[in-house]
């Protein structure tokens, strides 16, 4: 409905950045190559907060030139961040999107945020940027990320076979697609 | 000392098939055959999905600058120098990596006679046995069944498809992606 909030339900909400704040939380996080790993296509780096205000300004550039949108996810009742749902790689054309989504603290993890920041993501995907499809890709070692996404209606469409490096093995590449027309909120 | 004959005996025909040979494409060249070729708007839409907007030489020779990729020119061994297609790799510095494969037989009549498949064989030996690649991936429209034939035939495996992802001539159509793997290659 058009009266329902796109940004906030009852336990978390999708907002802007904030650098300074957001930019020490997202450096702790990425000290973890796992959670990069999942979040992030470049070589995984230990980032200072310097570096990491440079990334939250690169997506804040990209949210403005509408090639991105980039969201910052925390609680429903607390300023802090507590993940990152992006939108990238967008053709509007096709109204197609990829999809990532990192909730950087594992103990905020196996809580339900994530998925109630993907509910909040999907809604916003295809009702408010009016896409027809999303893609996420995902290495095969990231079983718990595929697991999250088919729970929440993404269904594995291809398996690129050894595309992926990741701890010194060799991994299938997943993309997983939601399509609008199956989305039920 | 056998490494020295063995690179003595290396053969000149690495990059010469049965029918075709590859050669880097100078920009020029890319440009010229690629105004050319698109004057046909089927070989457009087979190869590309960004909607079709036609261009001067200057404008293609730009854009061909402007992407890069290694970029062979395919040529007849008979008669020899006739360029009728091209073919790339991206994505293909790292070894051990995934390259990323294109194609396209620029006019229709040297199409269906075996040549793509045959400059997809040279390649691919490029790609591993040079290159030292690990796999090589390729995306194709579902609409384009010829092609999809020819990568078959040069032994590339159906790794699944984005359902519904381009639009063209009113309805969506899927994007099938197919990959080789250095091992399926050198089994």
């Amino acid at each position: 409905m058009i009266t329902t909030p796109l940004f906030h339900n009852a336990t978390v909400r999708l907002t802007a950045f904030e650098l300074e704040p957001d930019a020490a939380a997202y450096a702790r996080w990425s000290h973890d190559p796992h959670f990069l790993a999942q979040t992030a296509p470049d070589a995984p780096q230990p980032l200072s907060a310097w570096h990491a205000k440079q990334r939250i300004e690169g997506w804040q550039k990209a949210n403005d030139d509408l090639e991105a949108v980039h969201l910052a996810i925390r609680r429903a009742d607390d300023p802090g961040l507590i993940g990152v749902l992006s939108l990238y790689e967008m053709v509007k054309l096709f109204g197609t999107a990829k999809i990532t989504l990192g909730i950087g603290d594992p103990a905020n993890r196996g809580q339900g945020l994530g998925g109630a920041a993907l509910r909040l993501g999907l809604r916003y995907a295809f009702h408010e940027q009016g896409l027809h499809l999303l893609i996420a890709v995902l290495g095969a070692h990231n079983s718990g990320a595929a697991r999250f996404f088919e729970r929440h209606g993404f269904r594995e469409t291809a398996r690129r076979r050894e595309a992926c490096q990741y701890m010194n093995k060799r991994w299938d590449e997943l993309s997983l697609v939601a399509m609008a027309a199956e989305w039920r909120q | 000392m056998s490494e020295m004959s063995d690179i003595n005996n290396m053969p000149d025909d690495f990059f010469r098939g049965e029918k075709v040979r590859l050669r880097m494409m100078t920009p020029a060249e890319s440009a010229e055959n690629g105004v050319r070729w698109t004057q046909s708007t089927e070989y457009y839409r087979l190869l590309d999905d960004e909607p079709m907007v036609p261009a001067s030489l200057e404008q293609t020779r730009k854009h061909v600058e402007a992407h890069q990729s290694k970029t062979f020119a395919i040529e007849l061994l008979d008669p020899a120098g006739t360029i009728i297609g091209f073919t790339a790799l991206w994505k293909c510095e790292t070894p051990g990596g995934d390259g990323w494969l294109a194609i396209g037989i620029g006019d229709s009549e040297h199409r269906g006679a075996g040549r793509g498949v045959d400059a997809l064989k040279i390649l691919a030996r490029y790609a591993f046995d040079a290159l030292q690649l690990h796999r090589i991936s390729l995306s194709v429209f579902e609409y384009n069944t010829r092609a999809m034939r020819a990568y078959e035939k040069a032994g590339f495996v159906h790794e699944g498809r984005i359902p519904q992802l381009v639009r063209r001539d009113g309805r969506r159509w899927d994007m099938l992606l197919m990959g080789l793997l250095a091992s399926d290659w050198r089994a």
